[in-house]
This record gives structure tokens, sequence and C-alpha cells, in this order.
């Protein structure tokens, strides 16, 4: 190890400097009234200087820790995309938990660790290091899935998730045994190398084919998608929203560009047989996200169910292992994100007039235009922009994926994209009508703080204007587009 | 003149105007007031706007006019372009005449959330705009779906009793029909490497890949006129619209279907169109003679209104496909002229619902008597639909049935019944509306604001039918062009 490592790895350093210092804060100045406080914009800081160090000090196409980790642009611009997300995130969650009188330093503690191990598991060029990033990630979770500890649903989604992700992440252990003791290297790399020749030789095919398939079941589970989500509507209900709002993007979009790289790089002589997975994984998730989610009435697992759906569009744009696929799968996750957390920071301001509870069942938001227009429209151009209307932004990301795939003319894949399309259409205007067209009940009370309107507002102008300027964000994702070996 | 980027100016200015309308102060005392007047001086701003275009407008040039472009995706080779011809202009001004009104006449009768109503109603007219003078294909889709959102509102919000089934429907159908249009032009943009409308123009296709993008490009476009068996969406969005949102609708939303196959269809894949021709003829056919048959036997006068503009259509589409001169002279006439006509007469049972309070026929009465004034525009519209000589109705429907005649006589000889059988349940819905028993007593006549707009519609519709070469003059050449290639 040498120096100069530790200033490629500061991203992740400063979140884990700043995680141990809110632990230490936390355990020897608890009783002063504002620590709570000091410790959200320790968070604070200790997030936007990690932004700050993954763009302009940890540099791009170098290794480290003996080809541990590995920078590039690639995984800069997923990491830039983790760690904004979490801003937004942190700044909603004060809100939420000082309301609940649940506010405590783990929560910070434990944003800040799993956002070092969804770091770690994006820039890992290592099976020991995508491991290691992954659990310090899930472990996380587990804990943060139960942060509500007297809430009896909370719990039962921290267990629920606790079980389905050790078995997940048991399967995938196995898979990576399996590849590591017939490729003899943990170096991504490497293994790809031999997996070519072993490819070519024709030896081994059969044991690298279930080391894979094994593999890609445990990522699966990470981002949810059909059939592995059984977990995901559940966890999502019972965690607290803030942490369902990190559930829907943080994690997944770490998976996902985990999954791109190691696609791509590892198993990239193996396309033909992951084409083939993906192309069905894809599929059966967009047709029953999309028809799983129109009788729910429960927002946190109706968008549960929407983003199962979404990642199967994402999918597409991954299994055409183009340019212009994971260009297009970049781009989706980007709006995907940025709309997602808009309408959670828009559900974290509605709560019940009487008792005081945060609203989750549809039907409660209905009125709400009456008591709040700006919350509702930023809710109606929220959710035209995840169906995918122009001139919003989710309509580009569609776009961009059906683009990909009529290039790859996968005619039939792109077919049932447009028709689930319809279908989540159908949902989404459900939420829309409750808020627009239905007879207001009078229960919603409405607190709308000033950062969160400057969250929602930022969403709302990115999800307008994105037409204006979609050109040089491409340029941007065009720059750090995954460069593979080939 | 040619400096000025004017189409964007015409397509932005209600948008700029919608922004304004959001920035007032909320709490102020005449918040609604001075909404409802941006609104309108919006929208009449707009109108003299697209006056000044029509000035300029060249109309010996068959070329596309007011050339704006420039990239908006680099990578995708997408271009913000803009042009009109002569078609393009009809719709433009036929679209900016229909805003104002429909502010306007919305003036006392919109009293909730009078801000989005009015919002609504300049987004769509930018949309509608920009989706007549795109000549990008992926502008065009953007246009055409972006119109979906604000419609989908207003019948939502301010609609009748079953607004939130009625909004569904409408908002499902016609999402639908456009994402099959979305793949159909990606399909397209990978085949020929370009989305310039113009350039494909000059493409060939072939035949097996033009049929299936004909087809994907026809569900959408049919959805939208609606041609017969996709119709049954606008029955009920005409129902529970407000009567504003039913004049935009059967003014000018229900044409993007038309225009889409004169600006696309038509030109992109010629030899599909002529394998399609056909089945086209047969569900126009049917539009005509059985839908007009299903608006004998209704009792709403909405729901009325509604079938006869799908029986309306039908003479669009048959003049469309017959590809001959007077047949798309015709169709295009057809719809300028319907589009004023159906929403003159949407404007009339707006001001019949809003007296009377029910939407049945059979409740009215002896209106005559009470409203004499109302009862004589209502006439002149009634005689409109029924393609009267002297108005535009018979001179559109006198063009297609000539142009269809010189294809089939068998074809010409049945839609000439579906004149008959409009006589028959328009003449009938008048009869039962302004003659017979009295039975309302104290109802007002039409005021001054009202009689000044039902005045614009009634001499539109007299102006053009004795003159009719005004209107075809503008769009003649580019009618023209359409069927050299």
């Amino acid at each position: 190890m040498q120096l100069i490592d530790i200033k490629l790895f500061s991203p992740e350093i400063v979140l884990i400097f700043g995680s141990i210092f809110i632990l230490l804060y936390g355990i020897f100045f608890n009783n002063s009234k504002d620590s709570n406080k000091k410790i959200f914009y320790i968070t604070l800081i200790s997030l936007i200087s990690s932004f700050y160090c993954s763009i302009f000090i940890a540099g791009t196409n170098v290794n480290l820790f003996n080809n541990l980790l590995n920078n590039d642009l690639y995984t800069l611009f997923f990491k830039a995309l983790v760690i904004s997300g979490t801003i937004i995130i942190t700044y909603i969650s004060y809100n939420y938990l000082e309301d609940l009188n649940i506010i405590k330093p783990e929560f910070f503690f434990l944003i800040l660790l799993c956002l070092v191990g969804i770091l770690v598991l994006i820039s890992s060029r290592n099976i020991i290091s995508m491991y290691l990033g992954l659990e310090l990630q899930s472990i996380c979770l587990y804990i943060l899935a139960a942060y509500r500890k007297f809430d009896i649903k909370s719990s039962e989604s921290g267990v629920k998730y606790f079980i389905i992700g050790v078995l997940s992440s048991g399967i995938l252990l196995y898979g990576l045994s399996i590849i590591y003791a017939f490729t003899n290297s943990t170096d991504f790399y490497e293994i790809s190398k031999s997996i070519s020749l072993s490819l070519q030789s024709n030896e081994n095919f059969l044991i690298i084919n279930v080391g894979f398939v094994l593999i890609l079941c445990g990522l699966f589970f990470k981002i949810a998608v059909v059939p592995f989500h059984m977990w995901a509507p559940d966890v999502y209900e019972g965690s607290p929203t803030p942490i369902t709002a990190f559930f829907t993007t943080i994690p997944k979009i770490g998976a996902i560009g985990f999954l791109i790289k190691f696609l791509n790089i590892t198993f990239e002589s193996y396309s033909d047989a992951w084409f083939q997975i993906l192309y069905l994984v894809s599929i059966i998730s967009m047709i029953l996200g999309s028809i799983a989610a129109v009788n729910q009435t429960n927002i946190k697992r109706l968008l549960a169910y929407s983003s199962i759906s979404h990642m199967g569009f994402i999918l597409i744009g991954i299994m055409t292992a183009d340019h212009i696929g994971i260009k297009s799968a970049q781009l989706y996750i980007f709006i995907y994100m940025l709309n997602v957390l808009g309408i959670f920071t828009c559900i974290l301001c509605l709560k019940n007039k009487i008792n005081g509870y945060y609203l989750e069942n549809i039907k409660s938001f209905s009125g709400l235009l009456k008591k709040n227009p700006f919350l509702s429209f930023s809710f109606a151009i929220l959710f035209f922009s995840l169906a995918g209307l122009p001139p919003l932004s989710g309509f580009f990301g569609k776009l961009y994926i059906l683009i990909s795939a009529v290039k790859s003319e996968l005619y039939f894949l792109s077919i049932i994209a447009v028709l689930t399309s319809v279908i989540s259409a159908f949902y989404y205007l459900k939420i829309i009508k409750v808020i627009f067209f239905d007879k207001p009940i009078n229960n919603i009370y409405t607190n709308i703080t000033i950062s969160s309107r400057l969250i929602i507002f930022i969403t709302l102008i990115v999800s307008i204007f994105l037409i204006a300027f979609l050109s040089d964000f491409l340029e941007i994702i065009n720059t750090t587009a995954l460069i593979s070996n080939r | 003149m040619t400096n000025i980027p004017i189409l964007s100016l015409l397509i932005f200015f209600p948008f700029i105007g919608s922004l304004v309308i959001l920035l007032i102060n909320r709490k102020d005392k005449f918040y609604d007031n001075k909404v409802k007047e941006i609104g309108v001086w919006t929208s009449i701003i707009n109108f003299l706007l697209s006056l000044i275009v029509f000035y300029f407008f060249d109309k010996t040039d068959s070329q596309f006019q007011f050339i704006e472009k420039f990239k908006i995706i680099n990578d995708l080779d997408v271009y913000y372009y803009l042009g009109i011809d002569g078609i393009s202009l009809s719709f433009i001004l036929l679209t900016t005449l229909l805003i104002p009104v429909c502010i306007i006449t919305s003036w006392n009768k919109i009293k909730e959330h009078i801000s989005y109503f009015v919002v609504s109603f300049l987004m769509i007219e930018c949309f509608l705009i920009g989706l007549f003078s795109s000549l990008d294909l992926f502008m065009f889709y953007i246009f055409f779906e972006g119109s979906l959102i604000p419609l989908f509102l207003i019948i939502g919000i301010w609609g009748g009793k079953n607004r939130i089934y009625a909004s569904y429907k409408f908002f499902l159908f016609t999402l639908f029909g456009s994402l099959l249009m979305l793949l159909g032009i990606l399909t397209l943009y990978f085949y020929s490497g370009t989305s310039n409308i113009t350039l494909l123009m000059k493409t060939n296709i072939p035949f097996t890949l033009q049929i299936w993008l004909f087809l994907s490009f026809f569900i959408s476009f049919a959805i939208k006129i609606p041609m017969w068996p996709f119709h049954t969406w606008l029955p009920d969005a005409h129902v529970e619209a407000p009567t504003a949102g039913s004049v935009i609708l059967a003014g000018i939303l229900l044409k993007l279907g038309g225009y889409g196959f004169l600006r696309l269809s038509l030109p992109l894949f010629p030899e599909a169109s002529e394998f399609f021709t056909p089945l086209i003829f047969i569900l126009s056919l049917i539009a005509i003679i059985y839908i007009s048959l299903v608006a004998l036997a209704q009792t709403n006068i909405k729901k009325l209104i509604a079938y006869s503009s799908v029986a309306h259509m039908g003479f669009v589409t048959l003049g469309i496909f017959s590809r001959n001169l007077e047949g798309l002279q015709g169709s295009v006439f057809q719809m300028i002229s319907h589009g004023l006509i159906s929403a003159a007469l949407f404007l009339s049972a707006g001001s019949l619902i809003d007296r009377m309070q029910t939407k049945n026929i059979n409740d009215f009465g002896g209106i005559w008597k009470q409203m004499p004034i109302f009862s004589v525009f209502f006439m002149v519209y009634c005689l409109g639909a029924i393609s009267f000589p002297g108005t535009t109705g018979f001179i559109s429907e006198f063009l297609v049935l000539l142009g269809v005649f010189k294809i089939n006589f068998l074809i010409s000889f049945i839609a000439a019944f579906g004149i008959i059988l409009s006589v028959t349940y328009i003449l009938w819905l008048y009869n039962r509306v302004c003659f017979g028993d009295n039975i309302y007593k104290g109802i007002s006549d039409l005021n001054i604001n009202d009689t000044l707009i039902f005045f614009i519609f009634l001499f539109l519709i007299i102006m053009l039918g004795i003159y009719p070469n005004f209107l075809i003059s503008i769009y003649e050449l580019s009618t023209n062009k359409l069927i050299i290639n």
C-alpha cells in the first residue's frame, strides 16, 4: 500500500472518518439538546466533502490497493450519483426522525457506512473487495430497515430483509467460490481471461455456468427483479419512509453500476448466456411489476412494484451491452433516482391532521389539490415523468432505452416494454386522480420545510427542463461510459 | 421577416404567459380576474401573431417556410426543426382562434382552480402549435403526446359526474396508440438514419417495412381521429369534459390524427398507404353509416354531437386516402370546417346545458321563444353540420365525395347516404331542442360576450362556405405536392 492510495480512496475515507466521529460524538455528547442537529450537519459535511473528493481528488483510470479497487470515469459517475442521492435522503430524513422522536446518531452512522459499502462495491475490481462492499452495505441496511424498533412492521421488514439478504449473500458467495475454484484468481480481468480461455477449449463450461448463474441470482436479489423480488414490497412498506427512499434508489444504483461493469468485464465472453437470462428477467419484471402495482393501496408498496418494473427497463439497456445501451441505462437510472426522490420528499410532507401519522395510504391523499397546489402539481409532474410522458425527463429515459432495444432489433421486448408502460401509466394516473379529482376528506396536514421545498423544486426543474440540456448531459454520460478492454 | 424566430415565438408565448400566471400572488383580491385576463390576452396576442405569420406566408411557395433549425440532441441527430406549409398554417390559425374562445367562454363557468384551467389551455396551445410546425419526428412525437397531460387534467378536474372514467379512457387509449407510434418512429429512425421529415420524404422504404411502420402510425392516428372501431373513448370524453374542453377536443385534437396521416403516413409510406386504402375506406364507411345511426339513437346532446364528429371524421379519412386533388383538399377543408362547426355546436350545447342543467335532449323544448338569438345561431351551425350549401360543410363534403367518386362510384354513393343520415339526426336534434312545447320559463338569451363569439363562428362558417378559395388557396400547393410525391 502506498501513500497515494489514500488520496485515491479519499471519498470513502472521509465517510468512514465521518461515521466514526458521529458514533463517538453520539456517545460522549449525547446529553446536549442540539447534538442531533450537529450530527446531522456533520453527516452533510462529510457527504459533501466526499462528493468533492470523488470528483476532484480521487482521480480516474487508477487502480489502488493492489488492484482491489479501480477508479475510472464510469465509477465516478455512479459514485457521484449515489452520494448526491444520499445527501437528498439525509436532508429529508432529519425532519421525519425528529418528528417521530427516534432521531439517534446511529441512523446517520449507518447511512454513511452503508454508503461506503456501496462506493466500494462500485469501484471494486476484485471478488474480495466486491463482497466486502456488498456485505457492508447489506448489514447496514438490515439495521436501517428495522430502525423503528417499536413499530411491528419495521421489525418485520428488518427480519425479512435480513433472512433474504443473508440467503442471497450466501448464494452469491457460493457462486464466487465456484468461479474462484476454476479460474484460480480473484481479479475480474484475470477471471475474464481464464473464462474466455476455458470457453475456447470447452473445459469446465458447465461448472462456470453454475457459478455465474448463482452470482447473478445474488445480484438480482439486491436489485429486486423478478423472480427475486418477493422481499421488496414488504420491506419497503415496513421500513421508515426515508429508508424506503434509500432502498428504492441508492443500493440499486450501486448494484446496477456494479452489474454493468461485472457483466461487461468479467463475463464479457459469456454475453450470449447472460443476454438470455437478462432478457427473461427483464420481461417478467416489467410485466409483474406493472400488473401487481395496479391494485396496491399503500404508496410505498406501489413504488416498490413500480421500481421492479423500472429495473426491468434498465435491464434492457444493460443486455444490449453496446455503448448506447449502457448509456441509456445510466441516463435512465439518473432520471429514475431524481423522480423517485422527489416523490418521496413530497410524501414526507404529508401528515394526518388528527393523529399526526405520515400518510401512506393512497386514498388519504384525496383532495390535496385544494390543500396544497404546489405539492399536488409536484406529484403530478413527477408521476407523469415516471410514467414517461414527454416533454418530461422520464420520457427521455424511456426513449433511450427503447432506442437501444430497437437498435439491437429486440422488437418483441420493446413491444412488451411499451405495453407495460401503458399499464404503469394507469397506476400513476390513479394517484394523480386521487390528488386532483377526488373530493377532499380534509385530513391532510402539510408540512413543507424549506429544504424539502428546495429538493422538490430541483427535481421539478430537472424533470421539466431536462430536454433543454439533454445534449450536454449525454455528453457527460458519454465521457463516463464504460470503457471495456475489448 | 426571416430573422425573427416567429414560430418559436408562437409556440413559447403561451408558455411564458402560463409562467406569469403561476407567479402571480395567490392572495391577491382580484387573483381570479387577473389570471383570466392574462390568459385571454396571451391567447389573443398569439392569435395576432399567427395572423402576422399568415400575412408573411408565401402562398406561391410549396416549400416549408419560416424554417428554424438547430440541433438539440447531438448523438441522435435530433433537430429542433420548425417549418410550416399551407396545411400546417391552416391548423395553426384554427388553434390560435379556438384557444381564446375556450378561455372566454369559461369566464364565469369555471369557479375552482381557475389558474390551472387557464394554464392547461395555454399549455395545450403551446403543444399543438409545436406539433403543427415541427418537421422532426421526435419533436412531433413529444408535442403529440405532451398534449395529453393538460387535456387529461381538464377532463378530470372540471368534468362532469363520470369524469374519472372518461379521462382514464381518453388517456390510456391515446397513450397506447402513441407509444406504438414511438416504436415505429424508432424503427424508421434506425432504418433511414434521420428523423428529419423532409429528408424522410425522399427515402425509399422497402414495402414490408412500410407495412409495419404504417400500421404502427395508423393505430395511433386512428385512435386520435378517431376511426371506427377505435372511437369509443370519444363520446365518454366529450360528455364529461367541460364545454371548453369539448371545444378544444373536437376542434383541434381530433385533427391531429388527420394531420398525422397527411404529414407522415401518406408521404412516408406511399405504397403501404395504397395497400391499406381498401381497409381504410371500409372503416370510414362504417364510421359514416353506422356511427350516424348510433348518433340518431342518442338522447344526450353532447354524445350526439360527439358521434356526429366521428361520422364527419369518416369523410376526412375517405378524402385523405382517395389520394387525389379533390379528396385531399376536401379532407383538409373538412377538418377546418368541422373544427369550426363542432366547436360552435359544443358551445351551443354548453350554453344550453348551463341554463337547463340537463344534457337529455328530451328535456329541452321550445327554446326559440326564450332564446331567439341563440336559436338562429344554432340553426346555422346545424345547417353547417348537415353540409347545407352556403356553409363550409357543403364545400368539404362535396369535394371529398368528388374525390372518392373518381376512384369508386359505390363508395361515394354509400358515403353520400351519410349526409342524409346527418340531416336526420341533426335536424331532429334541432327540432327537439328549439321547437315543441315551451317547458322552461325565465331563461336569459345569450349575453353580449357569447353573442360575439357565436357571431365569429357564424361569420367564418358562412364566409368560408361562400368563398372557400380563401382557405383553399392557403394549402392548395401543399396538397398538390402530396400528390406529386
